[in-house]
């Protein structure tokens, strides 16, 4: 068999394979009878979020031989990220650090941006983690709205927002205080969505809102501009001689 | 023979136990009672857990009622302070582990099929169990091979090859397989597989795995499964001589 070693890249593909032991015993303990095998479970962001896998990442370790530290590649990425420690804790720990920076290297990357070494490394992160799924977090938003109607019958309330959309949402989504909004009352709520459904997931916080003191203003600017009007229709219409100011001095 | 560059990586021997009429339940306690007696020796220890949930059925409609959460521990590890040495427990069964490296020369099979032996004793101490029902011992390499003119003929150094039309080459392989050699009466299942990424020298690498296994469900002592572990280890040993060319075999720089 003739190897090149530039196509050693492949790597993952031939590690989709699930190696099932024939021999009772040799498994041993699944992902723990060898020490020099471990299995990652979540893998997390700088934010916290988990990177979902599409597949299982299986750590191979290395022990310190040449250099005092132990080596840890994962099985489908290979050399692409490599961890190092003086523990095998560390090493995973270091493994993981770099991967999460690799991944938001990549992530931050356009296209164009990307060396042809390095769109093989991220189709290689493509096979691993579901990009889409993981760009696909929810949104955040601050919403602000007003209550049409309740619906007894089921716990679907009717709001409809500042930009004149009506919605139908899930009272049970939101605050249990939500469910008692009179009709008309306005609110302010600061709600997760689903970025491709927008459909709400749920409400982080909703507060009740005065009247709307701008609206009010202009209502009552537009109330009183109203009635001067009036004023003065009345007035021309009932006009009388002018008095005399010094009759009203004196 | 002893080899001054040898590839192995890790070594573990295995042993299922028969429980024995009346087998405890494998909760916390049961799992330390073995990490108890090791304790100073293998100070760190890693637990697997699982998670689960118990639902039933109410006896009137059949509808699930949910029961409460389980949380179970299903193997526990202990690993010395170097890291070099584990010692895994699932209920049944014991492991026991050595990883090659720098900061500890390597004892020599002889020592630590001693020190699996003594831990298959702690076993029987804190379990009684009725016997041993089956042993294996396993071996992991990792042979590195220098790449010259950007190609490697696996055929140069290994006597395993795969087949494949002469214009074809290899990115990686996964030679997965189960041989019976030719003065062996067991069953030796081998892996051999392309190691992902080459060494910071340019090297390739090459994952060599060997799992022997005895096949007699006949109640076992620690002596008998000692004298089948060393059947074993010299099984394997010629099976690892045979699977090298002269080549390959001056790789690992044999001192005679």
């Amino acid at each position: 068999m003739i190897l090149s070693p530039h196509d050693t890249d492949f790597s993952y593909l031939s590690n989709r394979l699930d190696w099932t032991p024939k021999v009772a015993l040799v498994s041993g303990i699944d992902g723990m009878a060898q020490a020099t095998r471990c299995s990652v479970g979540e893998l997390f962001d700088s934010e916290g979020r988990s990177f979902p896998l599409r597949q299982e990442m299986i750590l191979r370790l290395y022990p310190p031989r040449d250099t005092s530290s132990w080596r840890v590649l994962s099985e489908s990425l290979g050399t692409d990220v490599v961890g190092r420690g003086k523990t095998t804790e560390e090493a995973v720990n270091d493994w993981r650090h770099r991967f999460r920076a690799t991944v938001e290297r990549y992530l931050e990357l356009r296209p164009f941006e990307l060396s042809e070494e390095e769109q093989e490394v991220w189709s290689r992160l493509q096979l691993l983690i579901d990009i889409p799924r993981y760009k696909a977090k929810p949104m955040k938003v601050r919403q602000v709205g007003r209550v049409l109607r309740h619906r007894r019958d089921s716990s679907v309330t009717v709001v409809e927002w500042e930009s004149g959309a009506r919605e139908r949402v899930n009272r049970e989504s939101f605050d249990e205080k939500f469910g008692q909004f009179r009709i008309g009352q306005r609110f302010e709520a600061v709600v997760t969505r689903f970025p491709g459904t927008f459909k709400i997931e749920r409400a982080d916080a909703v507060r009740k809102l005065d009247i709307d003191q701008e609206k009010v203003s202009e209502a009552g600017k537009a109330i009183w501009e109203h009635l001067q009007s009036k004023v003065e229709k009345f007035a021309d219409a009932n006009s009388t001689p002018e008095l005399d100011e010094k009759f009203w001095l004196e | 023979m002893e080899l001054k560059k040898s590839p192995l990586i890790e070594i573990w021997m295995s042993f299922r136990f028969d429980p024995g009429e009346s087998p405890g339940k494998w909760d916390g306690a049961r799992f330390n009672k073995l990490w108890k007696t090791l304790k100073d020796e293998y100070p760190n220890r890693q637990e697997l857990r699982q998670q689960s949930i118990r639902v039933g059925t109410k006896k009137k409609s059949g509808d699930p009622v949910f029961k409460g959460f389980l949380d179970e521990i299903i193997a526990q590890r202990v690993i010395s302070e170097n890291e070099l040495r584990v010692v895994q427990l699932r209920p049944d069964e014991l492991i026991v582990n050595y990883v090659k490296g720098a900061t500890e020369p390597y004892p020599g099979f002889e020592s630590l099929l001693d020190v699996a032996a003594a831990r298959c004793q702690s076993y029987f101490e804190c379990y009684q169990p009725a016997g041993i029902v089956q042993t294996a011992l396993h071996y992991v390499d990792i042979v590195e091979i220098p790449i010259e003119s950007g190609q490697i003929r696996t055929g140069d150094y290994f006597t395993f090859d795969v087949r494949a039309p002469d214009s074809w080459t290899f990115g990686t392989f996964r030679l997965q397989t189960t041989l019976c050699p030719a003065d062996s009466k067991e069953i030796i299942e081998v892996v051999f597989a392309t190691e992902p990424g080459k060494t910071e020298s340019g090297n390739a690498r090459f994952r060599l795995e060997w799992h022997i296994a005895s096949k007699s469900e006949d109640r076992m002592t620690i002596e008998q499964a000692k004298a089948a572990l060393s059947n074993f280890h010299a099984s394997l040993g010629k099976c690892f001589r045979q699977a090298f060319t002269e080549k390959g075999w001056a790789l690992f720089e044999p001192q005679s």
